[in-house]
């Protein structure tokens, strides 16, 4: 495990990134909504069997993300919302490094989604919202 | 955000490169985060509790009355986003108005306009509390759902769209903040949860607007989005808030 090191990490730059990797993973839940009549003219199927794609993979996303995202890991703050890290829960805690990033990351956006503001002016109840300081 | 942001993204892409590369893009840039996130995200180490504490504080969370009817709420809120944007784009390319891809791409990216309304919520709990915010916020999406059903030119379908898209924006944000009040204690799980359930509106939302779709009545489509939300706005009657000293602390953005 890397060390944490508090004066190399540029913290607004974790935030960033998280912010972002959010945007483009819920981002993948909606790109399906405009293709729907590109793909049924495409694969000659009907719309009402097109739609199944975006909402099988919104479902497989609630079972695999949402059932297992905020509660798990946190992302651990300094004073005045600098994101320091990813931590999570014993057990969880030998999954990879990336995955559990990107469930972070996910639950990060999920509850800033509409509500950049928050992201910009860094507020206090930015990260307050998004995560339960235990 | 992500909303609009993957609509728009996907409309462009399929229009100007073809459905493929929507996905081969989103791959490519999912791989470069993985990098990012594997080089500048340090690890902590682990926080002390464990999943089965996590299902306990899950069923403690689940016994209270109030949150269930937020997640109504949520449930209604997504459905409505969701289904409004698969029933616009037939709306739009249909005979009524035989739109063509470009133009469509605009009426999603001015949706853009409404997610800044978001920008003055905070302004907004301070001055009020949260429960009249998102009834008036249901309401608004509601009215602008409805009218945009009766819509006969582009400005006003773009106008009800951004007036539909402004409501979502005002009353999602205040719909997490209420479920994290309730939730007290538990409010990660309490969150965690509105995610599932916010999702699986995400998932009834294009199932059901087809199937309405098969009428061809686009009024009766997107009435029937706005009565959803109307249920919604039924169901915030039924939460009671914990306590006005908790308002106090969750209130101040």
């Amino acid at each position: 495990m890397k060390k944490l090191d508090k004066t190399a990490q540029p913290n607004s730059f974790i935030i960033l990134i998280l912010f972002f990797a959010g945007l483009v993973i819920m981002s993948s839940l909606y790109v399906t909504i405009p293709l729907i009549p590109v793909l049924s003219k495409d694969f000659l199927v009907s719309e009402s069997e097109t739609v199944w794609i975006s909402s099988m993979f919104t479902f497989c996303f609630v079972l695999f993300l949402d059932a297992y995202c905020l509660d798990y890991y946190q992302i651990v703050l300094a004073e005045k919302n600098h994101a320091l890290g990813i931590s999570c829960v014993n057990d969880c805690y030998y999954l990879s490094r990336v995955s559990k990033q990107f469930v972070l990351s996910y639950s990060f956006q999920r509850n800033t989604r509409l509500d950049c503001s928050y992201f910009l002016s860094c507020s206090d109840s930015l990260c307050d919202g998004i995560v339960p300081a235990k | 955000m992500a909303g609009i942001i993957g609509q728009v993204y996907s409309s462009f892409i399929s229009s100007h490169l073809g459905w493929q590369y929507v996905f081969i893009i989103l791959a490519t840039i999912y791989f470069l985060l993985t990098l990012l996130m594997l080089f500048f995200i340090p690890n902590l180490p682990p926080n002390g509790t464990s999943v089965a504490n996590a299902f306990n504080q899950m069923r403690k969370t689940l016994a209270q009355r109030s949150l269930w009817f937020a997640y109504v709420v949520a449930l209604v809120m997504l459905l409505s986003f969701v289904g409004m944007y698969t029933a616009l784009g037939e709306f739009l390319s249909s005979s009524l108005f035989g739109f063509t891809n470009q133009q469509i791409l605009y009426v999603r990216s001015v949706g853009i306009l409404g997610m800044l309304m978001s920008l003055f919520l905070g302004g907004l709990i301070r001055r009020y509390s949260v429960i009249p915010i998102l009834r008036s916020a249901i309401i608004l999406s509601a009215i602008g759902l409805i009218l945009l059903g009766f819509g006969a030119n582009m400005v006003f379908i773009i106008v009800m769209s951004v007036v539909f898209v402004s409501g979502i924006a005002i009353a999602i944000p205040s719909l997490v903040s209420l479920v994290g009040e309730l939730g007290g204690a538990s409010k990660g799980t309490a969150i965690s949860i509105y995610s599932v359930v916010v999702n699986l509106g995400a998932t009834i939302g294009p199932i059901l607007v087809i199937q309405l779709l098969r009428t061809g009545n686009y009024i009766l489509t997107f009435s029937i989005l706005a009565c959803f939300l109307l249920l919604g706005f039924l169901s915030t009657f039924f939460v009671k808030r914990v306590s006005p000293v908790v308002e106090k602390s969750i209130a101040p953005f």
